[in-house]
């Protein structure tokens, strides 16, 4: 994954930069035992309209439905059972099995301790990391004993220049934050001091850039944090 | 329910149960549902192209098929490279106890991403490991992660390496359209 993203420097300079993870090792692949090949599928177990509710509904009491049971299989679609779904659309079903063409999105606030604390109309959280929205120096440092010791640091991104003049700009910002050995937190938004959003109703990300040169290289690494290493509260 | 594990430090060793932290345990989280003309919440299920079946949730399997579309148990897969040659998962946990190696300098931390956050009771820690880490020193346990403490308690966290290179100016920026990487990145919002 590679994505160009607009950085400002300390002095308050932009440059469009790539925003880069480390690439994954690809994973192993899987066989049938004598090595042949092995595909992945959705199948069908049994549809909703045979589901314990919908014959509940169907049937007046318990009785009817467990003579409904012992003298055929109303629970089984012999015709899906064991079928390949293929693909498929995500759909909203209403509590008598029906699906609705449209439905009112709501989203339900949990607090910590699980319990539900509101319940609220849906509303998008637009990301805010791309090529028109700056990320910017907050001027807060950390040290690197404060960074590792308050925050789990999930995931890692390295910038890379995007041509000769943008190379120099990310070299003479790593040459500084190596100089102040310490990271700088990095803000998003129009006070800068937002949490990263990389994708709508993503995850906030608190960032910290750290950077280091080897002569005529560097290198500047993007340490993101969804999580302080804090005890939870039960 | 909390899993347990064995430390070994200087011969003392320590067994300690592990409860995960998570962002819905510290911060709350949220659910997105949707509601029917009646203010009814609803169910989220599948539908197949040919609108013919509607499956909610446990209507489906996922299963591993071979050429004649027979189902092939997960147990009975076989991993292999990208060679062909037969994969053993190096994540085996060892019998013993895991041993501790360190103190560690904290950028071997900062060399890695966390996977998962684990907190620990100090009062099952053994008392010599336990000073140490209140004394600001971070310790490694293979194949499990970092053990430190701060001014709330004691964590073990779970990582794996993350490898960067320093860049150069000649250095080739390939541009790859997957964008299949930041999915990661989109949990639920607060």
């Amino acid at each position: 994954m590679i994505r160009k993203v607009r950085l400002e420097d300390a002095r308050g300079r932009d440059g469009l930069v790539y925003l880069s993870s480390t690439p994954h090792a690809a994973g192993p692949v899987l066989h049938t035992p004598d090595g042949g090949p092995v595909h992945f599928e959705r199948i069908i177990k049994n549809p909703m309209d045979r589901s314990e509710s919908t014959l509940r509904r169907q049937y007046k009491n318990d009785d009817s439905l467990t003579h409904a049971l012992i003298e055929g299989d109303p629970e089984i679609d012999m015709e899906a059972a064991g079928m390949i779904a293929g693909p498929c659309d995500r759909v909203w079903v209403d509590p008598d099995g029906e699906p609705l063409y449209s439905a009112t999105m709501m989203e339900i606030v949990y607090g910590p301790d699980g319990g539900e604390k509101k319940r609220r109309a849906l509303r998008d959280i637009e990301a805010n990391v791309g090529e028109k929205m700056p990320l910017r120096w907050t001027g807060r440092f950390f040290q690197r004993e404060e960074i590792v010791r308050r925050f789990a640091i999930t995931r890692k991104l390295q910038i890379l220049h995007t041509d000769g003049l943008a190379f120099d700009f990310l070299h003479r910002m790593s040459g500084l934050l190596e100089s102040k050995d310490a990271l700088v937190s990095i803000g998003a938004g129009p006070k800068w001091r937002d949490p990263l959003i990389f994708e709508r109703n993503g995850t906030p990300h608190r960032a910290f850039l750290e950077g280091r040169t080897k002569g005529d290289e560097y290198m500047l690494i993007l340490h993101l944090s969804n999580l302080e290493l804090k005890k939870a509260a039960s | 329910m909390s899993r347990k594990i064995d430390l070994s430090f200087q011969g003392s060793i320590s067994r300690i149960a592990l409860h995960r932290i998570d962002r819905a345990r510290l911060y709350g989280s949220t659910r997105r549902i949707g509601l029917d003309g009646k203010g009814r919440e609803c169910t989220s299920a599948l539908l197949t192209r040919d609108g013919k079946y509607v499956m909610g949730p446990g209507s489906t399997a996922g299963m591993y098929l071979n050429k004649g579309c027979d189902v092939i148990a997960r147990e009975d897969l076989a991993r292999m490279d990208e060679h062909g040659q037969p994969v053993i998962s190096n994540k085996v946990e060892p019998d013993g106890p895991h041993e501790l190696a360190g103190p560690v300098p904290m950028e071997a931390l900062l060399e890695c991403a966390v996977t998962a956050v684990y907190e620990v009771d100090i009062s099952e820690i053994d008392s010599t490991l336990a000073a140490s880490l209140s004394r600001g020193d971070i310790y490694h346990a293979p194949n499990r992660g970092f053990l430190l403490a701060n001014e709330y308690g004691v964590f073990l966290l779970a990582t794996e390496r993350v490898r960067f290179d320093f860049i150069g100016h000649d250095q080739q920026i390939v541009i790859d359209d997957d964008d299949h990487e930041y999915d990661d990145l989109g949990f639920k919002s607060m």
